[in-house]
C-alpha cells in the first residue's frame, strides 16, 4: 500500500538573479515498509524535494508552483504548519546531516529527547525518561542515564549524530526521512546507524527516505533508487536492476566512476565531464545532455519524460543507454 | 633502494595541560603519539582513522605547520624540526598542503590568477602570466579565467585552484588533507585523475588523508591506519586489505558501504573504539615485507 504519493511536485526559489526551478514536475509513490534511497549532487534537488513536503522551506524564496504529496492519502502541501509540525518528530522522523545546528546547545540532551517524547506519545515525565534512555542505547551510546544528563557540546560530532537520529526515531515513525545523516560519520560508525536503520525496518516495518551521494550506502539500505538531476528523477527502479543495468547515461557514470577494481587494474577512473548545472541558468531539455557522450541532439531541446524499461524501473532519456555503450565499444 | 623523500620518526604532538585561571589541571589530548612513517619520491600514503585519530594534526606537524613536542621529520635528507623561519623558507616551497574545503581556502577578493601567483612572488620567482597560465592548463583549468573571482567557480574547479597554487614552486610533496570530500561525487572522479596526471609528471610523492577506504585502495599505494593518535598498522595497500591484522583495520574495512547490492550483508562486528586505548609501550612488528602491526 502507498505511505507516500508525490505528484508533480514543482518547487523554485526567487532569488535576486532570478527564479531557480530547483524540483521540477516530480512523482513517485512510496510503499509501506519500502526503503528508498534518493542519490544526487548539488542542485539535483534530492534535498529540496522532501524539505518542501516537510513544509520546511522558508517562504520566501521558496515557492511550491505545483503538485500534492499525499502522505497516508492527506497532502501534505495543503496542511497548516501546526498539522505539520504534528507530524513531523511524531508519524514523520527525520534526521538531518548537521546535527549542531538541530540540536539546543541550552538544553540537556535528555531534556530535548524528552520533549520530543512528551509532545508526539502518551509517555509523560519518568516514562519519557526511560523511553530517552532505551533510545540512547538503541544508537549505540554508551552509559546512556548519564549522557541524557550532558549538554550537545560534551558530545562528539558522531555522538551528536546519533542523538539526531534517536530523536528521529523517538516516536517510531512511519516514515523516516534522512538527508545525508552518515555523510560526516566516521565509517564504523555509519556501519553501525546502517545496521540499526536495518533493523527497525524488520522489527517495526518503518517507511524510509534515505537520501545520500554514495552509492555503497544505497546498495546496502536501499529496496529502490531513485537518481535526481537537476531538480528532475533521472532513473527509478529496484536497486538490483539499476545497479546490473543502469539505463540513465548518469547513473551508468556514476557506477563506472566508483574506484573499483577495474579502476584499480587501469589506474584510471572514468570521469564525467564537466560541471553539476547553475540552477539559475539550467540547460535546456535533458539537465545532463551537457554532460552526456551520449546526448542526442533531441537531449539539448526537450526534456524526456519517465518511461518504463523494466518492472517497476524507470528511466528519463530520449537515447536508449545499451544501444548507445554498443556503438560507442563499451561493451 | 633510494632513500625517502620524507621520513618522520617518533612524532608526538599533544594539546592542553598546564592550568585553567582557577588552578585546576587541563586535561592533555595526545593528537599524536609516537607516530613514525615515511614516503618514497613519487609514491603516495594513504593515512586514514576515525575522526579525532590525529590525522589531520600529523599532516600538519609533518609539513611543520605547527611545533612537534618530540620527534624528528627529515625531508629530502634535511633534519626539518627545530628550523627557523629562514631556513624553512626554501623548504616551504617544496611542501604543499591541499585542504578539504576549496571554498575557504580561496581569498574571495583575489582574482584566481593572482592566488595562483601568489606563492610565485612571495618567493621571488618567475610569476610571469605565461607561468601562471601553463599552472592553470596543467590542472586543466581555461588560463582565460585568470582575471575572474572565485565565487565564479564551481566546487571542482576552486579545487583545482588551490591545485595550480599548491604545484607553482615545483614541490615534490604534497598533504592532501580529505581533498575530494566536499566535492560533488561527479566531481571527485576528475580531481583524483588530477592528482595522478600531476603526480606522473611531476614526479609528487602525496600524503592523502582520507576516509573514503575505496579511494584509498585505488589512489595509494601504502597505508597507514590511525587509532587515538598511534599509527596501528601500515603497509602495502593490497596486503592490508587482503590480510589485516589489527582489529581495527579489521572494523574499518568491514564497514566499507560496497556499492553491489548483490551483495549478501553479514552482522559486522564493531570495534569499540574507546575501550581500545593502544597502551603507550605498544610496538610495531612485522608481520610481511613492510607490513606492520602495533602489538597489544
Amino acid at each position: 500500500m502507498a505511505l507516500l504519493e508525490v505528484e508533480n511536485l514543482t518547487v523554485a526559489f526567487d532569488t535576486p538573479s532570478g527564479r531557480v526551478h530547483a524540483v521540477n514536475d516530480v512523482s513517485y509513490t512510496l510503499d509501506e515498509g519500502e526503503t528508498l534511497g534518493v542519490v544526487g549532487e548539488s542542485g539535483s534537488g534530492k534535498s529540496v524535494h522532501v524539505l518542501a513536503m516537510l513544509g520546511l522551506l522558508p517562504k520566501p524564496p521558496a515557492k511550491v508552483l505545483g503538485g500534492r504529496v499525499l502522505f497516508q492519502g492527506r497532502d501534505l502541501l495543503s496542511m497548516s504548519q501546526g498539522e505539520l509540525r504534528n507530524l513531523r518528530g511524531g508519524q514523520i522522523g527525520m534526521v538531518f546531516q548537521d546535527p549542531m545546528s538541530s540540536l539546543n546547545p541550552v538544553l540537556t540532551v535528555g531534556r530535548q529527547l524528552r520533549e520530543v517524547i512528551e509532545r508526539h506519545t502518551d509517555l509523560k515525565g519518568r516514562r519519557a525518561d526511560a523511553r530517552a534512555t532505551e533510545l540512547l542505547e538503541l544508537v549505540g551510546i554508551p552509559r546512556p542515564a548519564d549522557r541524557l544528563k550532558q549538554y550537545p557540546h560534551e558530545f562528539s560530532g558522531g555522538m551528536r549524530q546519533r542523538v539526531m537520529i534517536a530523536i528521529g526515531l523517538s516516536c517510531n515513525p512511519k516514515l523516516l526521512i534522512a538527508d545525508e545523516a552518515t555523510t560526516a560519520l566516521d565509517v564504523t560508525v555509519q556501519a553501525q546507524i546502517l545496521d540499526l536503520v536495518r533493523d527497525l525496518k524488520d522489527r517495526l516495518g518503518t517507511t524510509v527516505i534515505w537520501i545520500t551521494h554514495d552509492m555503497g550506502v544505497v546498495a546496502e539500505l536501499a529496496d529502490t533508487i531513485q537518481v535526481m538531476y537537476g531538480g528532475r528523477i533521472m532513473e527509478r527502479g529496484p536497486v538490483g536492476p539499476v545497479f546490473r543495468d543502469p539505463r540513465s547515461a548518469y547513473t551508468w557514470g556514476l557506477l563506472r566512476s566508483l574506484p573499483d577494481e577495474g579502476a584499480r587494474a587501469q589506474r584510471r577512473l572514468y570521469q564525467i565531464p564537466g560541471s553539476p548545472p547553475n540552477m539559475a541558468d539550467p540547460p535546456k531539455g535533458d539537465p545532463f545532455a551537457p554532460r552526456n557522450p551520449f546526448a542526442t541532439p533531441r537531449c539539448h531541446t526537450e526534456v524526456p519524460p519517465l518511461r518504463s524499461v523494466g518492472d517497476g524501473h524507470m528511466v528519463a532519456a530520449w537515447y536508449d543507454l545499451p544501444t548507445a555503450l554498443k556503438e560507442a565499444g563499451h561493451v | 633502494m633510494s632513500d625517502p623523500l620524507i621520513e618522520v620518526r617518533g612524532l608526538r604532538r599533544s594539546y592542553g595541560g598546564g592550568r585553567t585561571l582557577l588552578g585546576a589541571e587541563k586535561p592533555v589530548t595526545h593528537a599524536v603519539n609516537d607516530i613514525s612513517f615515511h614516503v618514497m619520491p613519487g609514491e603516495t600514503l594513504g593515512l586514514v582513522g576515525e575522526s579525532g585519530s590525529g590525522k589531520s594534526t600529523a599532516g600538519r606537524v609533518t609539513l611543520q605547520l605547527e611545533p612537534a613536542d618530540e620527534g624528528s621529520i627529515r625531508f629530502e635528507g634535511r633534519e626539518i624540526t627545530g628550523l627557523g623561519a629562514r631556513e624553512m623558507k626554501p623548504l616551504r616551497a617544496r611542501m604543499q598542503m591541499i585542504f578539504q574545503d576549496p571554498y575557504s581556502a580561496l581569498n574571495p577578493r583575489m582574482k584566481v590568477g593572482a592566488f595562483v601567483a601568489e606563492p610565485l612572488v612571495v618567493h621571488k620567482q618567475d610569476a610571469h602570466p605565461d607561468r601562471v597560465a601553463e599552472l592553470f592548463r596543467m590542472t586543466g583549468l581555461d588560463p582565460a579565467f585568470m582575471s575572474r573571482y572565485p565565487h565564479e567557480f564551481s566546487g571542482g574547479q576552486r579545487q583545482r585552484i588551490n591545485i595550480a597554487r599548491a604545484i607553482a614552486l615545483n614541490p615534490s610533496f604534497i598533504v592532501a588533507d580529505e581533498p575530494i570530500t566536499a566535492l560533488d561525487v561527479s566531481i571527485q572522479a576528475q580531481i583524483v585523475n588530477l592528482f595522478q596526471d600531476l603526480q606522473d609528471r611531476l614526479g609528487l610523492a602525496y600524503l592523502f588523508i582520507a576516509h573514503d577506504l575505496s579511494m584509498v585502495r585505488y589512489l595509494c599505494q601504502r597505508v597507514a591506519v590511525m587509532l587515538r593518535g598511534r599509527i596501528v598498522e601500515t603497509g602495502p595497500v593490497e596486503q592490508i586489505f587482503a590480510d589485516p591484522r589489527h582489529p581495527y583495520t579489521r572494523s574499518l574495512l568491514a564497514a566499507i558501504p560496497v556499492p553491489d547490492p548483490d551483495r549478501p550483508r553479514p552482522k559486522r562486528e564493531i570495534f569499540d573504539v574507546s575501550a581500545n586505548i593502544p597502551a603507550r609501550e605498544a610496538a610495531m612488528a612485522e608481520v610481511a615485507p613492510g607490513h606492520f602491526v602495533l602489538q597489544p
